[in-house]
């Protein structure tokens, strides 16, 4: 058999954009994990079901172990490695640390990056909102509930954001850190 | 998981499409939103030495009304774009509903319907509405094109009545009439992302006395292909649908259906569930239509 022809393959990867040089049949999860080194994408049951390697493909939240690397050509991938700005981690990632959202975090960052896509779509979820929209997110330790709390807490903290966004300039450190501190409260 | 390696073709026109389709003959498959053909890639089933990816050519992820009032997918459209649609929700809303229940949002942002369709996949929830709806699909070919209703599509387990060189290329879903209701209902007890035990949906409409003058009923989960319940239908047929006559015609679908015991209940299970979610259909198709309707079963 003749070595197939590696291709060309352009893509933004969290705000950067690389070229890179696959063979057709390497899947989208393999090139972020062996190929970029963004290897907080995890692998789980390989065929699309327990959420482990959910990526947003321009905004879409999408199985990258169902997806062929060269089909993400000319488009915007965003891995949990790409929520974090200027050091300060995503108000959702704050929210999953702050609510206990993670035991063994296997699932985290696909169920962060499933919560960025809910949470895109429908900035105000019911929590029966919040189970459908990671109805494909399988996490084996947490029973889920601490979960949940976590977006809803993401809720409030993105609306705390926005509302500083808009209004007068408000320091961002010390309201950021006294929103966790009360949604830990409204947790427990 | 690695994949076998295959050659990856990309025709950016139908023209393209049809002789590489005709120069790789079965030793291609195609790639639309590939969440189903990954996995039997995956898992051996397939083993193809060329994929054909679809996504390049250009006009078949329209979701429009045509001249006829009926609603056109292109095959290209996505699950997720097709229940996200202003048109959909507004004019067909059972079949945004009824996407809502397929698998998982990321599974749904992949999948397109044409692929759904091409599949063949028994278990799958589209088939059993669209079947209900008297659905077609339109297919093309380097020769011309076909309209093939849905309820010829499905041939075997995993086969599809399309011929080699033809491509599916738009569904089309004929207007609700007045006094009509249509619904899907997925009965999936382990997790809302499996595929149902079993699924059932219902078409009726009514005419002014309140008797049933159309009714199509689809099933998902039961036999090899997904499949119309026929003597259920012809038992319903024109009749003023009550309660005991709904229930005494759903036990007819017995003989229609061959369903197979695996992890999501025994074959006799879903025996007894497809006649179940059959009379729950019928009946909220019923409510939808606006009839006083059988009650709850």
């Amino acid at each position: 058999m003749s070595p197939r022809q590696k291709r060309q393959l352009s893509l933004e990867v969290n705000g950067e954009p690389y070229e890179l040089l696959v063979e057709p049949h390497w899947l989208l999860v393999d090139v972020l994990r062996d190929q970029l080194h963004l290897t907080g994408t995890k692998i789980g049951c390989g065929i699309g079901v327990c959420g482990a390697c959910t990526v947003l493909v321009d905004g879409q939240a999408v199985s990258s172990c169902l997806a062929l690397a060269v089909d993400a050509h000319g488009k915007a991938v965003t891995t949990i490695e790409g929520l974090a700005r200027e050091g300060r981690l995503h108000p959702i990632q704050q929210a999953f640390i702050a609510c206990g959202g993670f035991q063994c975090g296997f699932c985290t960052p696909g169920m962060i990056m499933g919560a960025k896509e809910l949470l895109d779509r429908n900035p105000a979820p019911t929590e029966e909102e919040i189970r459908a929209g990671l109805s494909g997110n399988l996490c084996r330790c947490t029973g889920y509930v601490k979960i949940i709390e976590s977006v809803q807490v993401a809720v409030r903290l993105l609306q705390e954001e926005m509302a500083g966004e808009a209004g007068a300039p408000v320091s961002p450190g010390p309201g950021r850190h006294a929103a966790v501190g009360s949604g830990q409260g409204g947790a427990r | 998981m690695a994949l076998w390696p295959f050659d990856y073709l990309e025709p950016t026109s139908p023209e393209e499409c049809f002789a590489l389709m005709a120069e790789h003959g079965s030793e291609a498959k195609l790639l639309a939103g590939g969440t189903a053909l990954m996995q039997f890639l995956k898992q051996g089933l397939a083993r193809p030495r060329a994929l054909i990816n679809l996504k390049r050519l250009p006009g078949l992820g329209g979701i429009e009304v045509g001249p006829e009032g009926a609603l056109r997918l292109g095959a290209l459209a996505t699950h997720r774009r097709i229940e996200d649609a202003p048109l959909v929700r507004e004019r067909w809303p059972m079949l945004a509903e009824m996407l809502q229940l397929v698998a998982s949002p990321r599974i749904r942002n992949m999948a397109t319907i044409g692929g759904n369709l091409c599949h063949g996949d028994a278990n799958e929830d589209p088939p059993p509405l669209l079947l209900a709806l008297d659905a077609s699909v339109r297919v093309i070919s380097r020769v011309g094109e076909r309209l093939l209703p849905v309820d010829g599509l499905f041939t075997d387990f995993y086969e599809t009545a399309l011929k080699p060189g033809e491509l599916l290329a738009e569904v089309r879903v004929p207007p609700l009439p007045p006094r009509s209701g249509a619904v899907y209902l997925k009965f999936a007890p382990k997790s809302r992302q499996d595929f149902a035990t079993v699924g059932a949906a219902a078409f009726v409409r009514l005419a002014d006395a309140g008797r049933c003058v159309e009714l199509r009923l689809g099933l998902a989960g039961v036999a090899p292909t997904p499949v119309r319940a026929r003597k259920v239908e012809a038992a319903l047929q024109g009749q003023l649908l009550s309660e005991p006559l709904v229930r005494e015609a759903a036990a007819l679908v017995e003989d229609e259906i061959d369903p197979v015991g695996d992890i999501r209940g025994s074959a006799g299970y879903k025996r007894e569930m497809a006649k179940l979610f059959l009379r729950r259909a019928v009946a909220e198709a019923l409510r939808r239509a606006g009839a006083a309707g059988p009650g709850p079963t």
